[in-house]
């Protein structure tokens, strides 16, 4: 009924919980998210970056810096969403 | 099927460590953030060691610690932020030795999530402020302070987001006394998500931010910003106020920057280790002297126009550590690649050879169950002795003066000086044996012999009391005011000091029994008391009994205790623990220990008025008579117990431990304390006295170490030399060989000898790196009795070794092989490599040497071998292919491609239904050959594969419907199967029961082509799973899904790397015997081994009713009291059920350390007393049937 303050409500949330999706959700979009979720949990996860660097022969930090860096810019760059055709 | 999972060590890894003055004294401790666990560790610098106070399992990943002392305080709190979504203010209560919750705040979801803050934790230098920040976006600012009843508060979250950044540190800003500052690390990517050209990426900079607390408005706001490098990674802060110029340190790649907006001492440093033992150093001087060139960042350009060229780089030698000394070192088994449990050495248990360590750090560890034992001294004595003590001349000594050593027809008394010597004027009778020492409360020394009672004064005079003619003293025991001998025929003669007269004044009443007096204890006199108001008594008929000594009711039977044998010695003794110097007295308890003939300890806690016998507790400790010595270690009484291997009884943390040691057989024992070593332990073994120390009692486990070269990848054993051969490898390092020869190549060095000495020790400064190709790589014979290296083959050219299998092939029966896969150049990602290996060694005639037979190409990296069927199974990328062995190279048999992902372990299943065959034959080798094997994939669990050597076919009948990350494998029998995950999940997995039947009905047809038409028919049955997941791979889904048994969550994201059924034939035969009623009943126990260096059992529970039943029924009471018990088993925020769910959900385990929280509830506070009372009524037990319960499980099942 109050269609106006549910839409407020939903902008919301989006805004609030990064990495929502909705049905406008490009295939970029949701693989930057789901990367840069992957990266942030193992980055946050002592075991998976002690095995991370146990098989890739780095120090700790470095691997946790190395996913940090990669968050940034996790599956190259957006595709143009206005292609000239 | 239920286990029950407990605690063999808990994880060695450090992640964090803070030092400050957590129990509000002078002393600096350490608190260290171990995975779940919180430690708190003393340092004592005179001495420079450290040691464990208290460490509690906080049912939570710690993920960062801060020290925080409010402003104008003098105890520092301890905050934490765990993956449960809450931020914990823990308080160290030094009385009571435990961490209480202050405050808990929960601000978001629980996990480890981009946006959910945790990840960082830093706090104002004043002590006003902490902020807590995630990886991206979010920041809370949480301000605290102190109430009326100096209590400490915590304010609600003031938020500093920023959208689209990512944080890559945070640290406070000293600022003094104005408002409270941050710095934080960041990176915007919102340009970049938009900008299909990437062209943002090279304009985008990493700024340095800083967010300003208003105290007065209660707001945060961004302060300041200022560009950084965009490989800045770290920051420090630089002292501000009266102490420096404040602002920070940002850490670049090659550079250090120092940004801020327009001290000499002697110390301690503490280093926690990634890989390898964590090492306390002392600062020796602060490097004012050295010759190290200095430079000056004024010279050099600002960053952006820097460019790195020969010129402009700042060049040192690194060099020995000069400054700094090492003082202490904390063993660490982190990170634990694989293990094996064996009993190699015969010992009565069986040890844990566990790989651990990263590049030149590696080490094969060699883990003991028991106390690490220090050996200060060994001499040979002359004869058989049969006691030893220890004596001081005088009561003013600190510290002892004479040993007295009794033989069958001598007394030996030692001086303790700057050498130990014989002396003859001691006062004390040579030629006759002696029964007992003591030093009397008037300054005079006291000697029983077998024919007389002799008190020795101070200048020389003795006073000689005699037994009756023909009678004989047979036992004596005395404490400074007390002596009480028994004669033969059961006699008791009681003496007290009478310290007006100088005298031993004998009691007018003798007491007698029936049957023969074997032993006697009296315990220490209590301070400011003038006698021990009982005695304790082992006699002849197998009973123990407790005797009033009081004059009123001398002689008084107070209570009996009936034995299973007759006893051998017997201890009363008060165990206290010294708990930060205030001796808080409920946690002391009057104890009696009994010795038996039979190898078998007792240990009943008496009453500490009516001296009633309650909660009695029996543990077999050897095959010989036990012998009980009341000892000192670690400031605590102690018991040291001895039969075929020394045991030490003491409390921990509220708790009776009884732990072996880890040292040679000892017959007699005595506290020592000397001027070098204050608190060892004097002892006789196979006639030489020993003098030992027991630095630790925190951990039960002690380990020696083997150096290896190179991170461990794997190992196996022959059975025949006991030799190991290891494989060590490690990505994008040069070896030390090979970087000597390119700096002759590049004309560096002159020659190679030159070019050997400039190579830097691997051991302090890691190897030189290499590009992403490089490999180094080697295969290592070991013999792990002596720690010698028998051979050690370098592979060069960037091959590198990645699994190894010992080999014995059905055309060469007992010939054994060794097959290594190796591969070269590989890259990780994308994973490829440029040739691949199997290479075939064979054994030498003793056992401890390799030669290369051949080597076979292969497609991809071979990550999994395994013995199967009497052949080579290979797991080569997602192929497994069988191999025969051939003259020049292996021989294809068989193969089946299109798994998943790629294979990463291979587990044969054995073949025996009941664990009796597999016991009667080694565990290792099964002498009916197994056609059915395990193969984990790296993504997609486990696949249950049955091989048909009629049609020379693999079968895939059975997989699973959740994709788990497979790290270790475990077969418990034919159809169960235990496995675990990346992500710390342990899982026991089982064939379906209608699978189960179609196997049985398959496996009894006759001929085999029946067979084969069955199996066939079995593999083609359509998936009856609902979910038609569309495999990756060429191969279809398999037609029938394991059932899931049992599931748990391991702790804190702990990763199991090897997992190992145990049954009882790993240990001694002779403990077996005697423990047959264990035996029976006891299913084989898992044990295992975590990437973080823990090492944990799965227990399985028999009883329904008393086990299983009990075990759920106390999990449920402590869950539902959780949150009522701030200071006992509240944890980090998480509901226990939850914590042990946290991937996926749990099933049929009971969590031990969970349960042994009980425990630890300290019955004294008013809250933990009730807490108890609930829990205990709930189960309808009473609390010490609950510990009791608690304690056997374990002691019972493994230890």
């Amino acid at each position: 009924m109050d269609k106006f303050g549910m839409n407020n409500q939903t902008d919301h949330n989006f805004s609030k919980y990064v990495g929502t999706g909705n049905p406008d959700t490009t295939k970029h979009e949701w693989m930057n998210n789901q990367l840069r979720d992957t990266y942030a949990y193992l980055i946050a996860n002592d075991s998976l970056t002690t095995y991370i660097a146990l098989a890739e022969g780095e120090s700790i930090s470095r691997v946790r810096f190395n996913c940090l860096e990669k968050m940034i810019f996790p599956c190259g760059p957006s595709p143009d969403k206005n292609p000239e055709e | 099927m239920h286990l029950y999972n407990v605690e063999l060590q808990s994880s060695t890894a450090i992640q964090n460590a803070i030092v400050g003055h957590f129990s509000g004294k002078k002393e600096q401790e350490l608190v260290l953030g171990r995975n779940d666990r919180l430690e708190l560790w003393k340092l004592d610098p005179k001495t420079g060691k450290l040691s464990a106070l208290h460490s509690e399992n906080l049912l939570g990943k710690i993920r960062a610690i801060c020290p925080f002392r409010l402003t104008g305080g003098s105890k520092d709190y301890i905050i934490l932020t765990a993956d449960s979504g809450a931020i914990t203010i823990l308080e160290y209560l030094p009385d009571k030795n435990i961490f209480s919750i202050t405050q808990q705040e929960y601000f978001g979801r629980s996990g480890f999530r981009r946006l959910i803050p945790g990840q960082y934790l830093t706090s104002d230098p004043r002590g006003r402020a902490v902020m807590i920040g995630a990886s991206e976006k979010q920041k809370f600012v949480y301000i605290l302070n102190r109430d009326s009843e100096a209590n400490l508060t915590i304010s609600s979250p003031l938020e500093a987001h920023k959208n689209h950044t990512i944080c890559f540190d945070c640290v406070g800003v000293d600022v003094g006394y104005e408002n409270p500052t941050f710095a934080s690390l960041e990176f915007s990517y919102a340009e970049l998500d938009r900008d299909p050209t990437a062209e943002a990426l090279l304009t985008t900079e990493k700024n340095l931010v800083y967010y300003e607390l208003d105290l007065g408005l209660n707001h945060v706001v961004r302060q300041w910003s200022s560009p950084v490098d965009v490989r800045s990674n770290k920051l420090i802060m630089v002292p501000g106020g009266d102490d420096g110029p404040s602002g920070v340190l940002v850490c670049s790649e090659g550079f250090i920057t120092y940004k801020a907006p327009g001290q000499k001492e002697s110390g301690f440093l503490f280093c926690a280790a990634e890989s390898g033992n964590h090492q306390l150093y002392q600062f020796e001087n602060l490097g004012d002297e050295t010759l190290t060139p200095e430079y000056s960042s004024d010279d050099f350009p600002n960053e952006g126009e820097y460019e790195i060229s020969k010129e402009n780089i700042a060049q040192f030698q690194p060099h020995n550590l000069s400054c700094l000394s090492p003082v202490t070192e904390i063993e660490s088994l982190t990170p634990t690649v694989t293990s094996m449990v064996l009993n190699l050495a015969n010992e009565e248990s069986p040890q844990i050879y566990s790989m651990c360590g990263q590049g030149a750090q590696s080490s094969l560890k060699v883990i003991r169950h028991g106390l690490e034992v220090t050996e200060m001294a060994v001499s040979d004595l002359p004869g058989n002795a049969n006691s030893i003590w220890t004596i001081k001349k005088n009561i003013t000594e600190e510290f002892d003066s004479y040993i007295i050593i009794s033989f069958l027809d001598a007394t030996l008394v030692l001086q303790i000086g700057e050498e130990v010597e014989e002396v003859m004027d001691s006062g004390f009778l040579n030629n006759s044996p002696t029964l007992c020492v003591q030093l009397l409360a008037d300054g005079a020394l006291l000697q029983v012999t077998p024919l007389a009672l002799r008190h020795v004064f101070s200048d020389g005079r003795v006073n000689e009391w005699k037994p009756p003619a023909n009678r004989e003293i047979v036992a004596a025991c005395s404490n400074t005011r007390q002596v009480v001998v028994a004669l033969n025929r059961g006699e008791i003669i009681l003496f007290e000091l009478d310290t007006n007269m100088g005298v031993l004044s004998e009691w007018s009443d003798r007491f007698s029994v029936e049957c023969d007096i074997v032993c006697l204890g009296l315990p220490s006199v209590k301070e400011g008391r003038l006698r021990s108001s009982i005695l304790a008594i082992g006699c002849s008929d197998q009973t123990a009994r407790i005797i009033s000594v009081e004059p009123k009711t001398c002689f008084d039977n107070l209570s009996t205790q009936a034995l299973s044998d007759m006893p051998e010695s017997i201890c009363l003794s008060e165990l206290n623990e010294d708990t930060h110097g205030s001796q808080s007295p409920e946690l002391n308890g009057l104890f009696l220990f009994v010795g038996l003939r039979n190898g078998l300890m007792q240990r009943t806690s008496l009453d500490n008025t009516s001296f009633e016998m309650t909660d009695t507790r029996t543990r077999f400790l050897g095959t010989k008579p036990v012998k009980l010595f009341p000892v000192i270690v670690q400031k605590r009484q102690c018991v040291l117990a001895l039969s075929t291997r020394p045991w030490l009884n003491f409390l921990y943390q509220g708790q009776n431990r009884l732990v072996p040691m880890s040292y040679d057989m000892l017959e007699f024992g005595a506290p020592f304390a000397s001027e070098q070593c204050p608190e060892g332990i004097v002892s006789i073994a196979d006639n030489t006295l020993r003098i030992i120390t027991i630095d630790r009692i925190d951990t039960l486990i002690n380990q020696a170490s083997i150096p290896l070269s190179y991170t461990p990848r794997g190992m196996i054993l022959n059975n025949e030399s006991k030799h190991f051969v290891t494989i060590e490898s490690d990505h994008g390092y040069k070896s030390t060989t090979k970087w000597a020869s390119e700096l002759v190549e590049n004309e560096i060095v002159a020659d190679l000898t030159e070019a050997n000495n400039a190579v830097l020790p691997p051991q302090q400064f890691g190897y030189t790196r290499g590009d992403y190709k490089s490999w180094v790589s080697c295969i290592r014979v070991l013999n792990p009795f002596t720690g010698d290296v028998a051979q050690l083959l370098e592979l060069d050219d960037n091959e590198a070794a990645f699994s190894i299998a010992s080999i014995e092939f059905h055309s060469n029966i007992n010939v054994n092989y060794v097959v290594v896969g190796t591969a070269v150049q590989v890259t990780l990602k994308p994973r490829s490599c440029k040739n691949a290996f199997l290479r075939v060694y064979e054994w030498n005639e003793k056992g401890d040497n390799l030669t290369l037979l051949h080597k076979t190409a292969v497609d991809h990296v071979p990550q999994a071998l395994a013995q199967f069927q009497g052949r080579l199974a290979a797991g080569i990328g997602s192929s497994l292919i069988l191999y025969d062995l051939g003259k020049k190279q292996l021989l294809r048999k068989a193969h089946l491609t299109g798994l998943p992902n790629m294979i990463s372990r291979l587990v044969v299943v054995p073949i025996s239904e009941s664990y009796d065959a597999l016991m009667n034959d080694d565990g290792t080798s099964i002498s009916k050959q197994s056609n059915r094997i395990v193969i984990a994939d790296v993504q997609e669990s486990i696949h249950y594969c049955i091989y048909s050597a009629y049609s020379q076919q693999f079968v895939i009948v059975c997989d699973d419907v959740i994709s788990r990350y497979i790290t270790s494998v475990c077969c418990l029998d034919r159809d169960t199967i235990a496995v675990s995950d990346k992500f710390g999940t342990f899982t026991v997995l089982r064939l379906p029961e209608d699978l189960l039947l179609q196997l049985r009905r398959q496996s009894t047809v006759s001929g085999h082509s029946n067979a084969q038409q069955l199996l066939t028919a079995i593999a083609n049955k359509r998936s009856s799973s609902i979910i038609n997941k569309k495999r990756t791979g060429a191969s279809k889904e398999a037609p029938y899904k394991f059932s899931m048994i049992a599931q748990y969550y391991i702790g804190g994201g702990d990763v199991i790397t090897h997992m190992q059924s145990l049954s009882w034939q790993h240990f001694d035969e002779s403990f077996q015997g005697l423990n047959t009623f264990i035996k029976a009943e006891n299913k084989p126990v898992i044990v295992y081994t975590t990437l973080l260096g823990q090492i944990g059992a799965m227990i399985p529970l028999t009883h329904l009713q008393t086990d299983v039943e009990f075990f759920t029924n106390l999990e449920v009471q402590l869950r539902a009291e959780q949150f009522n018990a701030k200071k006992y088993i509240y944890g980090l925020g998480d509901e226990h059920l939850f914590y042990r769910s946290k991937i996926l959900p749990v099933k049929n385990v009971i969590d031990g350390s969970f349960c042994e929280k009980f425990a630890i509830i300290d019955s004294s506070d008013p809250v933990g007393f009730q807490l108890k009372k609930k829990i205990s009524e709930g189960l309808d037990r009473t609390s010490e049937e609950i510990i009791k319960k608690l304690e056997d499980t374990r002691a019972m099942s493994i230890f």
